[in-house]
């Protein structure tokens, strides 16, 4: 039997499916690209012949993410979870003794303190995107460089340049500002690796006891640049696992492998065309924006209605359309 | 502008469901009384709009209150004050109604708890009011306060675990209905024991498992659920039995010349981590939160304003308690901005590592006590 | 007297400033040559007689350079010094500073608290112990703000290995600033008599230096030409990365800079309630009776504000919205202000006032070129 979980982030969209001894038979890692949907499909179509070839039918689904609860719905997804808690579990499948995870993603980042393979502490960043990946994709578009190439950039680098982190707006024009008098590339680049871990580590892992072993993952941990930088400022050694992108898939596939429902996944039944709609309910000064989901003009969800009302009207649109 | 008592509409920010009581209270004034329109997205961006840039959150709450019951056609407003910023809002609100073109009278309820200068200012309304008459209001106002908070006492700690769903709700609703015309201390003593008794006899399913948490913070955010986005109820959703000790109940038995023996005791509490009052709810923060960990609860959560001073002094304390003894604390802070989506990811996964804590602690001895 | 005269002590054997910036602001610890050491000769031998002389204990106190070391640096200093107590008194603050205080603060703490956090953690290894007096009124029906209140558990919560010593001043619960600070005093020198001494010394050292910039201000209020009252607690005007490129900017646009912080206290609490009924904070009290004694002086006013100040974020909203006809130009200062910003908006300010008296305009841009 094997059990599919997806991860629907807001830059990358992951999928795995796992067998019963918990081990990643198929595997995918493509962009969002701003249409969750979309990129599900294109996940799915790449994972479906990988399990076929390891002769696992998906018995069970769960998703997680930032669009957990569309995606959910629109795979009728037997467990869905928030993304803390799937990373946490996807990593202690894989690293039982850890003590901190580290997480930057395209969006947001988090801490997870973990003591005796127990999550018991964790952090998440706040509304500023300047200590995760957009913030790093957004500087090298500014010193036109591959985000990709990045991580050599830095590891060439022997002085970094200080670079103040806290915003990316700031950042930004210190960046321009530093590159203006002269400093080099590389040193700029490691700069901005120090930067954000240094960023990290204020924001998202202030006050927390960061305690080896150490696992990085997320997006950003296929930069080693960003990995040397936090070996760097830790003294610790840091953990990259190959599948560190996919922790949230394997670990939301792990709950639904532990969860008790059970449901043949037929790929194919969802290469269906959905339709998602937004529109203000107005019902009320709350004027909630309510978010529906449809299949061939069937309503199946809604999200962000505060009451009823708003769920009523988008299921009277939809019979409309 | 009003000049005999008649003459005047009353109305006041809200918080929670302590309009009930207050307008009780304000009724001693023998005037018209407006409950200011139900707290809506519309309320915070009106309050947003026209209020200093960095201001607390609660000050843009009661601001777009004031905003939204003025244009309903109240023209007289109560604010009280005291223990922190929340000291001036009072006349800098009353500064931007005036230059935003509202006129009304405005009392505002500043300064240490006394209750003879209150009534002096009340006198400036109704010339008319008794100093008994003023303290039957007062009392009686203070006695649904207590059945009030009483019930959703209770309703915090079982509404989680309903067998039925809505059936917590549809008695809290008819008992909100029936507090307000209690005439007598008596009957809403009264109400207040039937209440409960039938909230006792609803059927509930409780957990073995059941989790424990504390709520702590800025007394606004905790007693205004629209303004912390409901995490108590997301909290009881999610099978949780909630724990919530800051209540107007709580702060009036404090108020006055008892407060600094409370506050002496609350410093004795919160053990290495204060050595001094921190500053409005700050030290009762971290002294309940110490308590809790104390008595085997699962976690706490921490709630406050964006820059409230009271409880960023509050979290130092307590993110060294936390980290000293690995106990769960979660720290939310509001502002205009704060995203509600953010808020339910984090407080799921708060839950879910409680659960998982809890069940580990179960099976293998660990550093953490197991309730009893 | 120079243009920067006025906020300047302006004694002679003033110690030249540690920076290379030359803060105006700088206030050297009190030299020994100035106030007696009362160890040595005389008072000795009268407090050996008192009680058979005892060794004062030896012992480095280091003093923060941030917020209320800018209103009782001097008192303190002078207090320790005298008391036969070394004191250090940490440099004024720095980049370095600041990033180590805002990497041990609880993100959302306002700046002066983090810059503060900053300099106690930098006199970890250079003193024996660092003061950090707990102030949480300093009259009957008043506050401080509510960092004061919290300043020493918050310090010993985020720097956990830091040695403090405080002392507790709350008037509205019956402890006066000169009682708690010779209670404090007593641990370093046994004998009432000496500590009394010392507080007095202290005392009027401090009030000495304070009365001389105080009328240095006064006197710059009454000088012709551009002024401008800067509106800031003397923990942000004074402080080296807050106030101090504020205040050299606009010296250098050609304006005279007067600091409401300088008003006379008890004068100034009186006038502040023409613009406030309720204000609770004593120190914005103040600040709100020097806006209305100075307003008829100055061309125009900054207030010079940190993010996300509680007490500011309201007196500043009330103040400007009372001060209706007076230029006023609100700065709100964090961690990751950029001088240029700064810049451009106080050059455009002290334009606009320029413009708004044109019979100075000749003898103000003589003073610019």
């Amino acid at each position: 039997m094997g059990f599919l979980g997806v991860d629907v982030g807001s830059i990358s969209t992951k999928a795995a499916v796992i067998d019963d001894a918990g081990e990643v038979v198929a595997r995918s890692y493509l962009w969002t690209e701003g249409d969750p949907l979309a990129a599900v499909k294109r996940v799915l179509a790449e994972v479906e012949p990988q399990a076929k070839a390891a002769g696992e039918d998906v018995v069970a689904v769960g998703v997680t993410g930032s669009a957990r609860e569309l995606i959910g719905a629109a795979l009728e997804a037997q467990v869905v979870k928030n993304e803390i808690t799937a990373h946490a579990m996807g990593t202690l499948s894989r690293h039982p003794g850890v003590h901190t995870i580290f997480e930057i993603g395209g969006q947001d980042s988090k801490i997870i303190i973990v003591r005796d393979g127990v999550p018991v502490d964790y952090a998440m960043n706040t509304l500023c995107a300047a200590g995760t990946g957009s913030f790093l994709s957004a500087q090298a578009r500014r010193l036109n460089v591959p985000v990709e190439d990045f991580g050599d950039y830095a590891l060439r680098s022997t002085k970094p340049t200080k670079i103040a982190g806290r915003c990316t707006v700031f950042a930004e024009s210190d960046l321009v500002h530093k590159a203006q008098i002269g400093h080099p590339q590389e040193d700029l680049i490691a700069g901005l690796c120090q930067a954000i871990v240094m960023n990290y580590l204020n924001n998202v892992g202030k006050g927390k006891e960061v305690r080896a072993p150490i696992v990085f993952q997320g997006g950003v941990s296929k930069n080693v640049g960003v990995v040397k930088a936090f070996a760097d400022i830790t003294g610790e050694e840091i953990v990259v696992d190959d599948d560190g992108h996919l922790m949230g898939a394997i670990g939301v596939a792990l709950l639904a492998r532990e969860g008790e429902g059970r449901a043949e996944f037929e790929f194919s039944a969802h290469d269906v065309e959905f339709d998602t709609r937004g529109f203000e309910c107005g019902g009320c000064p709350n004027d909630c924006e309510v978010v529906t989901l449809s299949r061939a003009g069937e309503f199946l969800d809604g999200w962000g209605n505060r009451c009823e009302r708003g769920i009523e009207r988008a299921k009277a649109d939809i019979s409309d359309a | 502008m009003a000049t005999s008592s008649a003459d005047y509409r009353l109305s006041f920010p809200h918080m929670g469901n302590y309009h009930i009581p207050m307008c009780t209270l304000s009724s001693m004034l023998d005037c018209e009384i407006m409950v200011a329109p139900k707290m809506t997205r519309r309320t915070l961006e009106l309050g947003v709009r026209h209020s200093p840039e960095f201001v607390c959150i609660p000050f843009k709450y009661n601001l777009g209150n004031f905003i939204e019951t003025l244009d309903a056609g109240a023209n007289l407003l109560v604010q009280a004050g005291g223990g922190c910023r929340f000291g001036f809002y009072a006349e800098v609100q009353e500064e931007i109604l005036r230059s935003l073109g509202y006129e009304f009278d405005m009392i505002r309820l500043v300064g240490d708890f006394d209750l003879r200068k209150y009534y002096q200012d009340l006198r400036r309304i109704n010339p008319k009011l008794s100093f008994r008459g003023a303290l039957h209001h007062y009392r009686l106002a203070a006695r649904q306060t207590r059945a009030l908070d009483a019930v959703e006492d209770f309703m915090r700690k079982r509404s989680g675990f309903e067998a039925e769903p809505g059936s917590f709700d549809a008695v809290h609703e008819r008992f909100l209905r029936e507090l307000g015309p209690t005439p007598s201390i008596a009957e809403a003593a009264a109400l207040e024991e039937r209440t409960l008794a039938e909230l006792a006899a609803l059927p509930v399913e409780m957990p073995v498992d059941a989790l424990r948490v504390g709520v702590v913070g800025e007394l606004y955010v905790l007693m205004e659920p629209f303004s912390n986005f409901f995490v108590e109820r997301e909290l009881a959703k999610r099978g949780v039995e909630v724990h919530r000790f800051v209540t107007v109940s709580d702060m009036l038995s404090h108020a006055g010349p008892k407060g600094s023996a409370h506050l002496r005791e609350l410093i004795e509490d919160a053990g290495p981590y204060l050595k001094y009052h921190v500053g409005a709810h700050g030290t009762e923060s971290v002294a309940m939160t110490r308590r809790l960990m104390q008595a085997g609860f699962d976690g706490v959560l921490h709630l406050k304003p964006f820059g409230c001073m009271p409880e960023v002094n509050a979290m130092a304390a307590l993110q060294r308690l936390s980290r000293d003894n690995t106990f769960p604390v979660l720290f939310f802070s509001y502002d205009g901005q704060t995203s509600e989506t953010g808020v339910r990811t984090r407080l799921e996964a708060f839950c879910d590592m409680l659960r998982m804590r809890k069940r580990a602690g179960v099976s293998a001895a660990t550093n953490m006590e197991v309730p009893a | 007297m120079p243009v920067t005269g006025e906020l300047r002590r302006s004694s002679a054997d003033r110690v030249p400033p540690a920076s290379s910036r030359g803060n105006i602001y700088e206030r050297a610890p009190v030299s020994a040559g100035r106030i007696n050491r009362l160890r040595p000769r005389k008072m000795v031998r009268w407090s050996a007689q008192l009680r058979g002389g005892v060794e004062p204990i030896d012992a480095t106190v280091g003093i923060p350079r941030a917020l209320l070391y800018h209103k009782y640096g001097d008192l303190w200093t002078a207090f320790f010094e005298t008391l036969g107590v070394d004191t250090v008194v940490s440099p004024p603050t720095n980049r370095a500073i600041l990033e180590r205080g805002s990497r041990l603060a609880v993100d959302e703490t306002c700046l002066p608290m983090k810059i503060f956090l900053g300099h106690v953690d930098s006199l970890m290894s250079q003193a024996d112990y660092v003061l950090v007096p707990r102030v949480a009124s300093l009259h009957r029906g008043e506050t401080t703000c509510v960092k004061f209140l919290g300043a020493y558990d918050v310090a010993r919560n985020s720097i956990p290995d830091a040695r403090l010593i405080e002392y507790d001043v709350d008037v509205a619960n019956g402890k006066r600033h000169a009682t708690e600070i010779r209670r404090l005093g007593r641990g370093f020198e046994r004998n009432p008599a000496k500590v009394g001494y010392a507080y007095m010394r202290a005392r009027r050292e401090a009030n000495r230096l304070h009365s001389e910039r105080a009328l240095g201000n006064e006197q710059a209020a009454l000088e012709p030409g551009l002024k401008v009252l800067v509106v800031g607690h003397p923990y942000n005007i004074y402080d080296e990365m807050i106030g101090a490129p504020v205040v050299s900017i606009l010296r250098e646009q050609g304006a005279a800079v007067l600091a409401a912080e300088l008003a006379d206290a008890s004068r100034a609490k009186t006038l502040s309630a023409r613009l406030s009924r309720d204000v609770p904070w004593t120190f914005n009290k103040e600040l709100l009776g020097a806006v209305e004694h100075y307003r008829e002086y100055v061309d125009g006013i900054v207030f010079l504000v940190t993010f996300p100040c509680g007490p500011d974020s309201l007196m500043t909203e009330l103040c400007v919205r009372r001060l209706e006809g007076m230029p006023t130009l609100v700065l709100v200062l964090d961690e990751l202000q950029g001088e240029a910003g700064l810049r451009t908006r106080l050059e455009s300010f002290v334009d606009l006032l320029r413009l708004r008296r044109p019979k100075e305009r000749t003898a103000t841009t003589a003073r610019v070129v």
